[in-house]
């Protein structure tokens, strides 16, 4: 690791600690410091709510850090994938695939009715992202321009937004309504367990996705350089699906579908490092997407959440994706 | 551009021009004329005026201060008028045949008056609770007029309404309808001040379909049960809050609305007392949480299953468990997927008023039908 990436990793890693401790400690109820050390090292507060406000802002802090790390490396292994820099769980409508499984399920009828909703729901989700990537992996066969494959992950975005839709229609009025809050998007509101699950799947799957530095390093310079390095296309590719589908799915069954991250990051990160070595660049993208999902966090509470999320993360993350357009355009108008 | 191509162009262009319906007024080919009713007097609804005339009856829906402007009126003609007169104005006809709603709450007044099985298009149907005003709907085979609250104008002019009540807040397309032939008149009843005024709207129906009497006599029986239960002053000592958070945010009516209005008529203070205004004031969660353990009573307006408890509204969010309310089992619960709180509430304000005493235990015996203490 040249110094520069050291020096960016440092940097990251000291911002994500610093937003984290301020959208911990501060909020519109005002809690002493004292307390919240207090609140924080015993558990009990002198004002009962306090505890719970507390730990909310921290879960909430915690969820964005993972959930924006886990976007940002779906986003940069799929980039590598589909050697696309516009790939992204949500260009690609694998978000999509994820909220209709969400929506078969809550909008379906059974969000209240069992206790089994919170695995049904991340099933379900999963199941969705997956079908709409191997979807999308086998139309790729058939399309070799790597624009038209965009359009068509758009395509199936918009095909299974119709479905969401239809099932919108049929529902009934307080599911409708758990969807709608679900489909701002939002790191606020998953309780403990839920919030231990989150964890242990981003961080797992992650954890995993080291195991795909060499395939990734050598992705990139080609299919063909990948053959000749004697690493399993197939085995490979396979493992790049689940845990882009596994991380998508599961940032967006808990926080809602959220845009921009997953392909806003990897660029900036490329913009700034240059490096092309994944070792470096996976736990980069990971630190660079938590410190957009909390700094975005941040936003939304000093708005007094009049702003939503996704409109904090498409107002970073869409001039990134008309930058990166401009610049695809000039390599394409020099060939 | 090759001659094939002109003439398949002069063709569609002849098409589209000869396709220019001429639109005829359905109510100019029908009797308009009715006897002049007996006239009623409003006392507290602000939203509308009666004006009566030897030749018609004017009705005027408008705006109250601090809405969007808009205005409305409808004439029932009491003699055969001339065609200038009749031009541009929207005239009721004599017999009613067919009606069409934008809300359900428009139900509750049709329902009073005997009307309901002249409806025929609603807008969230599926959003009726079951009883009496759901088995009327299927019996008429009522049909869904809307996509989310926007008309569908091939499913309202199927339904061949003589009129259609809308909100004010689609001003916009009403207009459109008005053109396309669909008589459209505002209703603003949510926009009163108080519950009785709300409820004083059912004498502007009453005048559409000649029932005056039974509205004044119903009207005067509910205000006078009313004003006997409701309390002078609110009492400080007991505060409440009100509703569900909505994601992030929790949404709490002003305290000029009409909810607020029932609730300190029941003797509660609401939190927000000082907090006046035509919307919803947003305020983060947290606030609310902190708010919480300072007030006494919690009231609820929502749709949840039937049987819900104490229990698993704690269940929705552990904060809830630290609220003073619900530590003093003082959550007071209307809920809407199994009482008919939308549409008969509107007309049974004083029900309402009798259910928040019994559960703030002002009055000893009642058997609830809206609200009810959370157990």
């Amino acid at each position: 690791m040249i110094h520069q990436d050291k020096l960016l990793i440092s940097v990251v890693i000291i911002g994500v600690a610093a937003l984290f401790v301020l959208n911990v400690s501060y909020g519109d109820v005002s809690i002493p410091i004292a307390d919240q050390f207090y609140i924080l090292s015993s558990g009990k507060a002198e004002i009962s709510s306090w505890s719970y406000i507390l730990e909310n802002r921290l879960f909430r802090s915690i969820t964005a850090v993972l959930g924006g790390g886990a976007l940002a490396v779906s986003g940069l292994i799929l980039q590598v994938y589909f050697r696309n820099p516009l790939a992204g769980p949500g260009v690609l409508g694998i978000t999509s695939g994820a909220s209709l499984g969400v929506a078969a399920v809550i909008l379906g009828g059974f969000a209240l009715e069992n206790q089994l909703t919170g695995v049904s729901v991340i099933l379900s989700g999963v199941i969705g992202a997956s079908l709409v990537l191997f979807l999308l992996l086998f139309l790729s066969r058939f399309i070799r321009n790597q624009v038209t494959l965009l359009v068509v992950g758009l395509m199936i975005g918009y095909f299974t937004a119709a479905f969401v839709n239809t099932l919108f229609l049929w529902a009934d009025q307080s599911e409708t309504r758990a969807f709608v809050i679900w489909g701002l998007g939002s790191f606020e509101g998953l309780d403990k367990t839920q919030l231990i699950t989150f964890a242990l799947l981003v961080l797992l799957v992650t954890f995993i996705s080291v195991f795909t530095v060499k395939g990734l390093n050598a992705m990139a310079l080609g299919h063909e350089y990948l053959r000749s390095l004697g690493i399993r296309t197939a085995r490979l590719k396979l493992l790049m699906i689940i845990i882009t589908s596994v991380l998508a799915a599961t940032v967006t069954v808990y926080c809602g579908p959220i845009s921009f991250i997953g392909i806003a990051v990897p660029q900036i990160i490329r913009l700034i490092s240059r490096s092309k070595n994944h070792a470096f660049l996976i736990p980069a993208c990971f630190l660079g997407g938590a410190f957009l999902g909390i700094s975005s966090d941040l936003i939304v509470r000093l708005s007094a959440n009049s702003l939503p999320l996704n409109t904090v993360t498409a107002l970073v993350g869409a001039p990134i994706i008309i930058w990166t357009i401009i610049k695809m355009n000039r390599q394409f108008a020099s060939l | 551009m090759g001659k094939n191509n002109l003439s398949l162009c002069s063709v569609f262009i002849g098409f589209l021009f000869f396709s220019c319906v001429e639109h005829q007024d359905k109510l100019e080919m029908s009797d308009t004329s009715s006897q002049k009713g007996e006239e009623v007097a409003i006392e507290l609804a602000e939203g509308f005026n009666i004006t009566y005339q030897d030749e018609f009856t004017k009705i005027e829906t408008h705006s109250l201060v601090g809405n969007e402007d808009f205005q409305d009126s409808i004439f029932i003609l009491h003699r055969q008028m001339t065609p200038s007169f009749t031009k541009n104005r929207k005239i009721v006809p004599k017999n009613w045949t067919s009606i069409c709603c934008q809300s359900s709450t428009h139900l509750a007044y049709l329902q009073q008056l005997n009307q309901t099985d002249l409806v025929t298009g609603l807008c969230g149907l599926s959003y009726v609770t079951k009883g009496p005003i759901k088995d009327q709907l299927e019996k008429n085979k009522t049909a869904e007029i809307c996509i989310g609250e926007a008309a569908q104008l091939e499913s309202l002019l199927a339904q061949n309404p003589e009129i259609y009540f809308t909100y004010p807040f689609s001003s916009e397309q009403n207009r459109e309808l008005d053109k396309k032939g669909v008589q459209t008149f505002m209703i603003a009843e949510y926009l009163e001040k108080t519950p009785l005024a709300r409820l004083e709207w059912i004498k502007l129906f009453a005048v559409l379909f000649q029932q005056e009497k039974q509205a004044s006599t119903y009207f005067d029986q509910v205000k006078k049960e009313y004003l006997q239960l409701a309390q002078e002053d609110p009492d400080t000592n007991k505060k409440f809050i009100f509703n569900l958070p909505f994601g992030d945010t929790w949404y709490a009516p002003s305290s000029n609305s009409l909810i607020v209005q029932l609730l300190e008529d029941a003797g509660l203070y609401y939190y927000f007392h000082d907090e006046v205004g035509t919307e919803n004031m947003a305020h983060p969660n947290e606030k609310i949480w902190e708010i919480g353990g300072q007030v006494s009573y919690w009231v609820i307006v929502a749709s949840r299953p039937e049987g819900f408890n104490l229990a698993d509204l704690v269940a929705e969010n552990e904060v809830y468990g630290t609220f003073k309310s619900v530590i003093h089992h003082q959550v007071i619960f209307c809920n809407t997927a199994t009482t008919d709180y939308f549409i008969k509430g509107v007309i049974e304000p004083h029900i309402m008023l009798k259910d928040l005493l019994f559960a703030t235990h002002k009055i000893r015996e009642h058997n609830p039908v809206y609200f009810r203490l959370l157990k």
